[in-house]
């Protein structure tokens, strides 16, 4: 099976500190992954290194068969990452910010408008989409800062606590529009502390504490495991351990 | 009542942060440092007599007594030149700034009764608050020639009838050297005309810098604070981009900013010195500066131009990397305090004192700190020194080199999320 995501013995350390000890897992094409764990158990630092926004201290990171650490510009062309906590630049419209980043992401004067199209369709905020940033709601908000990650096709979208902080309405829209998205192609890489909603969510999991995976499979399999009702349950038996 | 002195306690606390305070205190330090060295300067050269160089080519008694007349207020410099040309060549050699030459003939005149004229020559080659100073000399010297003179004349009882002469015998032609060109005119009245256009750019640039600064450092601390600064980085735009991109936007503005400071002083300057010297004379010191080639050419502004942009561009290299341990907008005005200390230091040195007169170690400490080379391209280009003033750019174009590919090199790190300054103590 073609590996979209392909992560060896990945470490990172601030200092003494260890926030990452050693991962290792890889995503095929077209699924989505979720990375669930505490808070502080290292998810964000895992994918802000898959971003390339971090370096690794040591360890490999293959996204589509390009080693970002070698060669990070064109491993930047593959991916697109939504963080935890994304700001906008609040003097733009919506629609204004994604035309912005659209050109930002290609010089293809017509691929920008296929992405500002594809952004439109998946933040579906109407009229609203011409009122600046600054006005909008927290849902709203992240609503275009999601149809920005994904407007590209990326080959791997990295969506870090992608509903975090929102209303349930708000959140079941999310969730919906990634796995809609995932149907096309694109494989996904998500994070979240809520195990619960993850279940709805992805096929795959990786639950990560303390910087190490510490299990990894589909729900299903992760349940039967442990005899446990849900994620939740699978998370403390594996604590307990 | 109570709960009002809560809120104000609480909004005093968040105003004086420890990024507030802490560049405020470095910039008084700094402050007083400057009046301290300024002051111990303005003392030593107090204590020290001005130098004057004077040629007689009278050789008369008189001319001899007038000479030695002269030893309270100044060490005379006796010179065997036998015109103008010998005079100030002397005055360049021992690079004093004033000088006086006794007409042959001078004794004669004196007790002739006819037109006695001396010549004061004053020579430009520094153009801050101590040189007007020590051309003072030239002045004063004539000034006591003539009280000499005349006290002799009364005191001899002898020489013109009218009072008027006896009072002034002698009447003094004031002359200006500079560039080997040597003009009539007066040195107090074309020194304060160039300063007015040596200062004029550097206290614009001054607060263009500090401007600048403050906006990329506001722009780099703004995407973090906003939360947009990961994005970016993840996008597929290469890190050099990203920081020669914010650089040339915060540059294209503060040059904006610039000219139209610029074109506001200028107009606020002549304005008031068309108030205090009217405008026929204003324009006579012009014509004066254009003789002695005191005026810049074409090459002269492309120096100048080329030492602003450079200026610019390493402040702006610089504020970019210090803009990076700023973890919000608010900080930012505060990291940039090192900077301001930087441009501040020359600045001010360089407006109030004579380098020349300093000693070698504090001269090339303030040539060692970049900012230095914009205050003092002027009075190096207007005095033909283009050596030193294209060397000063080279310098600056090596740290801006360094400090641009240091920002990308921080760019491209973790450096510019894990960096910030904390003032706090550890708790």
């Amino acid at each position: 099976m073609e590996k979209v995501l392909e992560i060896n013995n990945l470490k990172k350390s601030y200092g003494s500190f260890e926030a990452v000890k050693g991962l290792n897992f890889c995503i095929p094409k077209g699924e989505i992954f979720a990375l669930i764990g505490p808070n502080g158990a290292g998810k964000s630092t895992t994918l802000k290194m898959i971003s390339t926004i971090l370096h690794p201290t040591s360890g490999q990171i293959i996204i589509d068969g390009t080693d970002i650490e070698k060669e990070p510009d064109l491993a930047r062309s593959k991916i697109s990452y939504l963080p935890e906590e994304v700001g906008a630049y609040k003097n733009l419209s919506g629609l204004g910010y994604l035309e912005l980043m659209a050109a930002l992401y290609t010089d293809n004067p017509v691929k920008q408008k296929e992405y500002v199209s594809k952004a439109l369709e998946i933040s579906d905020l109407g009229s609203r989409i011409r009122d600046k940033l600054g006005t909008y709601s927290k849902g709203m908000t992240r609503k275009v800062m999601l149809a920005r990650a994904l407007m590209s096709q990326p080959k791997l979208a990295i969506l870090d606590e992608a509903t975090s902080g929102l209303d349930v309405i708000n959140a079941l829209e999310i969730r919906n529009i990634i796995i809609n998205y995932a149907k096309s192609g694109t494989t996904v890489l998500v994070s979240s502390h809520n195990m619960l909603e993850i279940e709805y969510l992805s096929n795959m999991v990786g639950i990560i504490d303390q910087g190490e995976i510490i299990e990894t499979g589909t729900v299903k399999e992760l349940k039967e495991k442990h005899n446990a009702k849900n994620l939740e349950e699978v998370f403390l038996r594996l604590k307990k351990q | 009542m109570k709960k009002f002195w809560v809120l104000l306690k609480k909004e005093i606390k968040e105003l004086l942060t420890p990024q507030l305070w802490v560049p405020f205190l470095t910039v008084i330090v700094v402050f007083f440092v400057i009046g301290n060295v300024t002051s111990k300067q303005m003392k030593e050269q107090e204590s020290v007599k001005d130098k004057i160089v004077i040629a007689d080519l009278d050789r008369s008694n008189l001319s001899a007594s007038i000479i030695s007349s002269l030893e309270p207020v100044a060490t005379v410099v006796e010179t065997d030149a036998t015109d103008n040309v010998e005079l100030n060549i002397k005055m360049q050699e021992e690079n004093i700034q004033s000088g006086i030459l006794i007409p042959k003939g001078f004794e004669n005149n004196v007790y002739g009764g006819g037109q006695t004229t001396i010549e004061s020559y004053s020579l430009m080659s520094n153009f801050s608050a101590l040189a007007g100073k020590k051309m003072i000399i030239g002045t004063t010297s004539a000034a006591l020639i003539n009280e000499m003179v005349s006290n002799t004349l009364l005191g001899e009882k002898i020489g013109p009838g009218n009072t008027t002469k006896l009072k002034q015998p002698v009447t003094v032609k004031k002359f200006v050297s500079a560039n080997g060109i040597i003009k009539e005119g007066d040195a107090t009245q074309l020194l304060s005309f160039i300063l007015g256009q040596t200062t004029t750019v550097p206290t614009v640039l001054f607060v263009v810098i500090v401007m600048a600064a403050q906006m990329i450092a506001s722009a780099v601390a703004t995407e973090k604070e906003n939360k947009t600064l990961e994005t970016l980085l993840s996008l597929p735009i290469s890190r050099k981009a990203i920081v020669a991109s914010k650089m040339l936007a915060a540059g294209f503005v503060s040059l904006i900013m610039a000219s139209l400071y610029m074109l506001g002083i200028r107009n606020m300057n002549s304005g008031i010195s068309g108030m205090a010297s009217g405008v026929s004379s204003g324009e006579n010191v012009s014509q004066l500066a254009a003789d002695l080639g005191l005026k810049f050419s074409a090459f002269g502004y492309l120096e100048l131009g080329l030492i602003l942009f450079l200026a610019i561009l390493l402040a702006l290299s610089i504020a970019m990397i210090l803009g990076a341990f700023a973890e919000d907008a608010k900080s930012a005005q505060g990291v940039v305090a090192p900077l301001m200390i930087l441009v501040m230091i020359p600045y001010f040195l360089t407006l109030l004192m004579d380098l020349n007169s300093m000693s070698i170690g504090v001269r090339y400490i303030i040539y060692s700190i970049p900012f230095s080379h914009i205050f003092l391209a002027m009075p190096n280009i207007l005095t033909g020194n283009h050596i030193f003033v294209l060397a000063g750019a080279g310098y600056m174009l090596i740290l801006f080199v360094i400090f641009v590919l240091l920002a990308a090199k921080i760019f491209s790190s973790d450096l510019i999320l894990t960096l910030k300054l904390n003032f706090s103590k550890k708790k």
